[in-house]
């Protein structure tokens, strides 16, 4: 379960987030939406402590995550463009966070291999990323992040930007992959029908959120 | 700043203050005298040196951008077969040192007339061609020609789109150039000594002529403080003059070279004529090395010289100056680059301004300061041999810096948020991810490091001891002694180096 308990986050002087609680119960996903600028990013960069926090704290199946940094919290990020290191081939972006473990070369060659597989991209795994299409990457860049097993998955706006066809074939492969890993998951979008079709919860960010 | 980044920039700081910064310092503290300045800038000799050396530059900056701008304009708007290779003659005097150039122009011009105003000129140009097509190349390749053609289809002239469109865009990335050509050029030193005879002289070569030859190292520090007081003027007035930023409209292509002949002159002419001013003193330079002038015949002795235990009339062999420069270049190098990582990621502005000190204090200022401030135990370095990869480095520091600036900043944050949340620490997201991005900057970084360590010929005056000589050195004494045989060693000598570096850049 994680638990957000009284966040407050600020840019400069302008504060972004104020006082914010959030529950995402195990196993379930909840989907926070909310128009641009509204800090649903914020939030889910103060939960992965990708940024400073003002007040508050998180917790991670009990565990108090206020401050361990980015890099000890093993929550899987899923960003809006992907991010794969462009240096990096397909397979080795998936294997990142387990050679950051210092995971044995026969179990991350097992365990990408099975992602790759999930993801439905068995021969990419040579290629590089500047070779994927769009739907592609958002792909691996989900699978890198459910290479560690993390007990939490946050994804921010992963729909965004693909083609129609794209989008609705993503968004049913993302469903069955968090349903088929019992991941908890966070997916931010501003989009209310894609929330619906995720979530168990839709939390409306303005709701949680009182900017001064 | 985060603690790590002070860290970050503490190495820098420090290398700069004690081998560059102390130094310039240490010259204007201890030979700074009134008197002594005071005849010096009402001394009509100095004052007819100061106003060679400022209207010389600007003359060069014109003549550059007249020759450099057309043909940046054709090799960054237009494809054409045989475009990387011209592009790879015209970058190639960047990296090739300022002796070398003069000794091409001497190579060409006859010896009646191979000394004053025109090779002078004509060196400077064809050194600073590169410039331009290195810092305005890149910024008018992003122009987006959308914007053209827009300002054609609403009746503009191609000058008036040139006036109106296009040089808004370019018109900082220009006074950019110009700013740095007129400092190469103000300061020039190495082609001053070749071409300059006797009667051409720029405060920079006449600070190195009171300071070694005359020993007066009091009205030397007062022609320092002349220059960087000269220099800080037009840079001010410059860049007051060049603040705002014009959006950048991204292409992802050059334009097609068009079909018609009309313009097939246009761009013939306007690479032609670049290509002219820098490839023919190179290729002159290989004609002069198995040619003598002297004999009118063709002789290969300068390049059986290369294999002699000894150069010509000097103590030593042209493979110990090869090595000495060779290694001095990697040294620089390797103390160069991480340095100037280190300055990047640390993101500190005293720092980048620190950093920029050696573009506008001249080579010479900075040679006096490192013979006077190493002078005294327990660092009396002067005469250690690795001062001067070290001092090349600092001097290289703010093009290197430059290089990889640009570079890191182009990382997005969310890739180092991504890596992070994978397990990556802030150090193995910058070594795992970071670094692999930066690769190509980080190459183009040591090799512009080797290129100044290479080519450096003001501070390497100042310090080179028997042992030590690098090749810029040996190529100005071989010039400068008297006889046929020494001078086809000089040609051999840089037509060594400048196949070595056309083969390079053609290929970079």
């Amino acid at each position: 379960m994680l638990k957000v308990s009284h966040l407050s986050v600020s840019y400069g002087k302008e504060k972004i987030l104020k006082d914010v609680c959030v529950v995402v119960p195990t196993g379930s996903t909840t989907a926070i939406v909310g128009p641009s600028g509204s800090g649903k990013s914020t939030l889910l960069h103060a939960i992965c402590g990708l940024i400073p926090i003002d007040a508050g704290q998180i917790f991670l199946n009990d565990q108090d995550l206020t401050s361990t940094p980015a890099h000890r919290r093993n929550i899987g990020l899923v960003s809006q463009s992907g991010d794969l290191f462009p240096t990096m081939t397909v397979r080795e972006n998936i294997e990142f966070g387990l050679r950051m473990n210092k995971v044995d070369a026969s179990t991350k060659k097992v365990r990408s291999d099975f992602l790759l597989d999930l993801i439905s991209l068995t021969e990419y795994g040579k290629r590089m990323p500047d070779t994927l299409s769009g739907g592609q990457a958002r792909r691996v860049s989900l699978a890198r992040a459910l290479a560690r097993n993390p007990p939490l998955l946050v994804m921010d706006e992963p729909l965004t930007g693909l083609d129609a066809q794209t989008h609705d074939e993503l968004a049913v492969d993302i469903k069955k992959l968090i349903s088929d890993t019992g991941t908890t998951a966070i997916i931010v979008t501003h989009d209310l029908d894609e929330a619906e079709f995720f979530a168990d919860v839709v939390i409306d960010i303005r709701t949680l959120t009182q900017p001064t | 700043m985060t603690r790590t980044q002070q860290v970050l920039a503490g190495a820098p700081l420090m290398f700069l203050g004690v081998f560059f910064v102390v130094p310039v310092v240490m010259t204007l503290v201890v030979f700074t005298d009134i008197a002594v300045m005071g005849e010096t800038i009402t001394n009509s000799f100095f004052i007819k040196i100061a106003w060679f050396s400022l209207w010389q530059a600007v003359l060069s900056v014109v003549v550059t951008l007249v020759i450099g701008l057309p043909a940046t304009w054709a090799l960054s708007r237009v494809s054409f077969p045989g475009s990387q290779i011209l592009r790879g003659i015209l970058s190639a005097p960047f990296v090739i040192p300022a002796v070398v150039v003069a000794s091409g122009v001497l190579a060409v011009l006859p010896a009646s007339n191979n000394t004053g105003l025109l090779p002078i000129l004509w060196a400077h140009a064809m050194f600073n061609i590169s410039v331009v097509l290195r810092v305005v190349g890149p910024r008018w390749e992003l122009l987006d020609q959308r914007l053209e053609r827009a300002s054609a289809m609403l009746g503009a002239h191609p000058m008036g789109t040139f006036r109106y469109v296009v040089w808004p865009h370019i018109k900082n990335s220009t006074i950019n150039a110009a700013l740095l050509i007129f400092i190469y050029c103000f300061t020039s030193f190495g082609v001053i000594v070749i071409v300059g005879g006797f009667n051409r002289r720029t405060i920079e070569a006449e600070i190195f002529t009171q300071a070694i030859r005359l020993g007066d190292t009091s009205t030397a520090t007062a022609l320092a403080v002349v220059q960087i007081v000269m220099i800080a003027i037009v840079f001010t007035v410059v860049r007051i003059g060049s603040r705002r930023e014009i959006p950048t409209s991204h292409i992802h292509r050059r334009q097609r070279l068009s079909a018609t002949t009309h313009s097939r002159w246009i761009v013939g002419g306007a690479v032609t004529s670049a290509v002219v001013v820098v490839g023919v003193p190179m290729v002159a330079t290989l004609w002069r090395s198995i040619y003598s002038r002297s004999t009118q015949s063709f002789t290969i002795s300068g390049w059986e010289s290369l294999f002699d235990t000894r150069l010509p009339t000097m103590a030593y062999s042209a493979t110990e100056v090869l090595t000495n420069s060779a290694m001095f270049a990697l040294l620089a190098a390797l103390v160069c680059v991480p340095l100037s990582l280190a300055a990047v990621v640390s993101n500190n502005r005293f720092l980048f301004f620190v950093s920029s000190l050696p573009i506008v204090v001249s080579a010479a200022t900075l040679g006096i300061g490192l013979i006077i401030t190493f002078d005294v135990d327990p660092i009396a370095w002067r005469s250690q041999w690795w001062l001067l990869p070290v001092v090349h480095a600092a001097i290289a520091f703010p093009l290197t810096t430059r290089t990889l600036h640009p570079a890191y900043i182009a990382i997005p944050t969310s890739l180092r948020h991504s890596a992070q949340v994978l397990g990556a620490s802030p150090l193995r997201s910058f070594v795992a991810v970071e670094i692999p991005i930066m690769k190509s900057a980080l190459w183009r970084a040591t090799g512009l490091s080797m290129a100044v360590s290479l080519g450096e010929f003001g501070a390497t005056s100042f310090l080179s001891r028997s042992g030590t000589t690098t090749m810029p050195i040996a190529i100005s004494q071989l010039m400068g002694t008297v006889g046929q045989v020494p001078q086809q060693a000089a040609f051999a000598l840089s037509a060594t180096f400048i196949i070595v570096t056309v083969g390079v850049m053609s290929r970079a």
